[in-house]
């Protein structure tokens, strides 16, 4: 029977949720009991109700008053975003827990009926406006965020928050700008403090918590710690500062000073009685490097990348959108008789350089957190010829040279140049590759996915019968695609990789965890074990802790199974997490963002990808003082390791590959003549396998091997020196403030002809041109 | 004192402390309502830290701050809904569950989830609003800027929906 009273069908609802004043409740009741149709309508509406009461669907998975109910709660690194806000020191226990959780973990009740509240406030508070409390910002203001990746580069996975709608001011945009805070600086913050011994790890924390505290270079010249920081950065101040008083303690014959005849002519001098103790020294470092940072705060807009003025925020926002970058400033010059040691993990990572070509190549600047200065060191060979013989005892090969300062006077370049030793192809071990594909949404963005596909290709093709490959994916959960598959079976991997499509969101968390589980099953001891991340960011969903995943890949490393992580694309690119992740487990990390630098990556060196001569790698160059005035190493700030380490194999460091090159430059002030003894001493230790011995040896450091002019160095020595400079251009580190890219133009463009270093030169003009044209 | 002016004053003397209190207070209902209007946790989740964010950024002095938050995590929120018309993942993956036995919860959930889609975000908004937080017409009407007639034709217009997209067995409640 059709009903009549179309106008009482919502008073029917009105009715069933207690809105209908008594006069409609009665004729709602008179009405149902002559209309069947309604009372149906009225028994479904009930149920409808009532289902939802029972299972409401705006729950999380697990419902109401189940456990999982704290889904609702913000992610620990979502709070940390928040509490770093409000001046919060991040509190984060080792184990990666919030411990600002624990103020008080409302109970569920206790919260519903807070959220009644809040609403009833809402209401309250209705003459407010409803919309957008403050003026609509106009959606440039937020695409004009300094070097953020143009637009459509980017695959914001939330939009609202990538184009903010209530923004007053371009400062406020920058706020709102990292929007998808996947893992807070704070976090990454702390992983590195555990890495940092003792009070130095204290010191690098203050350094950080305070970056801007300008009145620091006053308290080091009064200490005279580091007299050439004095004068505004300069590289060619004079000292400024008088010496340390002699401490009259007598000179602690450390066991470190015992190797080498550089530092027996060092010990002679009578400046060396007055060395402070090594903690000291490394105190006074850490305090240089705050200074240091303290100048590169005060650049400003005449620095060549010119960020945000971001003083008046209480943290500055990691990166715009979603990349994420971490400094750690330029390392500052040390005054050899306070500290003749310089000690740091080796490194073969490229990512930084990829990434920075990649920006150029994009007219944009580069994030000068994203330019690490070893890693564009080590992006070019060095010449020194890789010792392929077989029963050589050293992993290495090594050089070490140097030539005057080309571009300030007085000053000289010192290069330590190491080969790593080259592993035959047909003697390499075979390889288990687990490969752990990130397919979540933003993998689709620039056809990142299709990039990935590529590249594993092109290693598949290079690998043969001896080697497998197992591949597992992550979106919003983990998925097996293919268990471990003999590389004999190329079509079947191959077919497997094609069939990869974007989905969801991403879980790395559990993408790594069937990662490692397919690895084991394909583990042979002696081979190469490898965990293959593909990605173009971080976690979303599932464990985001940076903690928890870094724990688990160090377990799996130190059990033989190595990572390496391949980062693709930018929009929401994590160069700081990839970096640790590789860090951690031992692997290696390299930024891919074409299919020819995928081919540079695992064709050029396949043995390379998979074959790790030297693990656990570190240098440590100690000057003698009285030829060394005062030095300064370039880059590697992430790798520094405390001089009381270099010999504790204990202590991770880096791991490289057959046939890498691993360069490090030092500017020096020298002093005296060959009459008062060597430049110096190199010492190389590594371990051959993950629990074997460290093997040590060592170069000396002559005048010999140090050039005339810059010109007669070797054209890979200059390549270096240049690439570095322009690193630290790119850094805005204090050391090149106020220098033009002009006359790093001209000895870039008096390079040898080589596709790489006529890339070089390209760069440079182009980040000169972008540089120029703010 | 008011409950926000309670607040903001422990907020001034330790942000520390008093930030820590308001996120306590306020973050699961924000994140649930969110998640009602946007369907994806995630995103809900994005939205509220958004929203806390901006409370410390823009230093507002709300005569409410349950309010005031409120508000602009649901501007966030219906933001991305109306950019993006984004596609509800909440029972993402559950459809292979379809065809077991409509007698647990389960199964209830994932018709009902299913269902619940297919309402506009901001009929989600109402029925979350009157069956969780037992609003009153006026107030959602309050809340969401609309007139309490519309209020009460959007619910009922959702019930509708919701029970034509039910499946008979589960609306019959086959359960026991």
């Amino acid at each position: 029977m059709k009903c009549v009273r179309e106008d009482l069908k919502a008073r029917i609802t009105d009715v069933l949720v207690g809105e209908a004043q008594s006069s409609v409740r009665e004729q709602v009741f008179l009405h149902l009991e002559d209309c069947a149709s309604c009372r149906e309508d009225r028994d479904r509406m009930a149920k409808v109700l009532g289902l939802l009461k029972e299972a409401p669907p705006w729950a999380a998975e697990g419902g109401l008053g189940s456990p999982a109910a704290d889904v609702d709660r913000l992610s620990v690194i979502q709070r940390q975003r928040i509490e770093s806000l409000a001046g919060r020191r991040p509190s984060i226990s080792p184990a990666g827990k919030a411990s600002g959780h624990s103020i008080s973990w409302l109970a569920l009740a206790a919260s519903l009926s807070a959220v009644g509240i809040a609403l009833v406030l809402a209401r309250r508070g209705s003459q407010m406006p409803l919309e957008a409390p403050v003026p609509k910002a106009t959606v440039s203001s937020v695409n004009q965020l300094p070097q953020a990746p143009e637009a459509p580069v980017s695959f914001p996975k939330s939009p609202a928050l990538a184009e903010p709608q209530s923004v007053t001011t371009p400062a406020a945009a920058r706020s709102h700008a990292p929007a998808r805070v996947r893992v807070a600086p704070e976090a990454m913050r702390e992983f590195e403090r555990q890495t940092w011994p003792g009070e130095l790890g204290q010191a690098i924390e203050e350094t950080k918590a305070e970056p801007k505290k300008n009145d620091a270079g006053n308290e080091l010249r009064d200490e005279g710690r580091v007299a050439g920081m004095a004068a505004g950065g300069s590289l060619g101040a004079e000292v400024a500062a008088t010496p340390p008083a002699p401490s009259g303690a007598p000179p602690s014959k450390d066991e470190r000073l015992r190797t080498s005849e550089t530092v027996d002519a060092a010990a002679e001098s009578p400046a060396m009685e007055s060395r402070p103790s090594l903690g000291k020294s490394r105190e006074s470092y850490a305090e240089a490097a705050k200074r240091s940072q303290a100048e590169v705060d005060r650049v400003g807009p005449g620095g060549l990348v010119a960020e945000p003025d971001r003083r008046d925020q209480p943290e500055p926002p990691p990166a715009p959108r979603d990349m994420f970058f971490e400094s750690k400033g330029a390392n500052p010059f040390v005054v050899t008789e306070e500290d003749p040691q310089a000690t740091f993990g080796l490194d073969v990572d490229t990512a930084s350089y990829t990434l920075t070509r990649n920006y150029l190549n994009r007219g944009l600047l580069p994030p000068s957190a994203a330019v690490r200065v070893e890693e564009f060191i080590n992006s070019f060979p060095n010449n020194v010829a890789a010792d392929r013989g077989g029963d050589s005892p050293s992993a290495f090969a090594v050089r070490v040279d140097g030539a005057p300062h080309p571009l300030h006077a007085g000053f000289h370049i010192l290069r330590v140049a190491m080969k790593a030793r080259e592993v035959d192809p047909r003697e390499r071990k075979a390889a288990h590759l687990t490969f752990v594909i990130d397919v979540s949404g933003s993998m689709a963005a620039e056809n990142r996915l299709g990039l990935v596909k590529r590249s594993l290709a092109l290693l598949v093709d290079k690998l043969d019968e001896r080697d497998t490959i197992g591949v597992v994916v992550y979106g919003t959960t983990g998925r097996r695609v293919l268990p471990p598959t003999s590389v004999r079976n190329r079509d079947r991997i191959m077919a497997a990789i094609d069939r990869l499509r974007p989905e969801g969101s991403t879980n790395l968390q559990d993408g790594l965890d069937l990662g490692y589980e397919m690895a084991m099953e394909s583990f042979t001891r002696g081979a190469s074990n490898r965990v293959v991340l593909c990605t173009d960011g971080v976690a979303n969903t599932g464990e985001t802790e940076a903690g928890t995943l870094l724990s688990r890949i160090r377990r799996e490393a130190k059990r033989g199974i190595d990572m390496m992580a391949l980062g693709f694309g930018m929009g929401n690119y994590n160069d700081a997490l990839l970096q640790r992740l590789a860090d951690e487990g031992n692997g290696q990390y390299a930024y891919i963002d074409d299919l020819g630098e995928a081919r540079a990556f695992f064709l050029r060196r396949l043995t390379s990808v998979l074959e790790v001569v030297a693990r656990d790698a570190k240098a440590q160059v100690e000057f003698n003082p009285a030829r060394v005035e005062r030095y300064r190493l370039l880059g590697y700030e992430k790798r520094d390791i405390a001089d009381r380490d270099f010999r504790n194999d204990a202590v991770d460091a880096g791991e490289i590959n057959s046939g890498h090159s691993v360069t490090a430059l030092f500017e020096v002030k020298l002093t005296g003549g060959p009459g008062s003894g060597k430049i110096g001493v190199a010492r190389i230790r590594y371990k051959t396998g993950p629990r074997s011995e460290g093997v040590e040896f060592s170069r000396e450091i002559v005048d010999a091997a140090v050039a005339r002019s810059f010109d007669q160095a070797s054209p890979a020595f200059r390549t270096a020196f240049v690439a570095a400079r322009f690193a630290e251009h790119l850094r805005k580190s204090s050391w090149v403030n106020g220098e033009s890219l002009a006359s790093l133009q001209s000895l870039a463009d008096e390079l040898p002809e080589a596709p790489q270093t006529n890339e070089l030169a390209d760069l440079i003009r182009k980040a000169a041109r972008l540089s120029r044209d703010r | 004192m008011s409950e926000t002016e309670v607040l903001l004053a422990e907020f001034d003397r330790d942000p520390e402390v008093g930030l820590s209190k308001i996120m306590d207070r306020f973050e699961k209902p924000l994140v649930r309502h969110a998640r009602a209007v946007l369907l994806d946790t995630e995103a809900a989740k994005d939205v509220v830290q958004e929203a806390f964010i901006r409370f410390l950024t823009e230093k507002p002095r709300p005569d409410n701050l349950g309010g005031w938050l409120y508000r602009v995590s649901r501007n966030l929120a219906l933001d991305i809904v109306r950019k993006e018309k984004r596609r509800m993942r909440l029972n993402e993956g559950l459809d292979e569950k379809h065809e077991a036995s409509p007698e647990t919860t389960a199964t209830l959930r994932v018709d009902l989830g299913r269902a619940y889609t297919k309402l506009s975000p901001e009929q989600r908004e109402v029925v979350f609003l009157k069956v969780q937080e037992g609003l009153s017409y006026k107030e959602i009407a309050d809340t969401i800027g609309k007139p309490a007639g519309t209020v009460g034709w959007m619910l009922h217009e959702a019930l509708k929906t919701l029970a034509a997209e039910l499946r008979p067995e589960t609306l019959l409640g086959v359960r026991s």
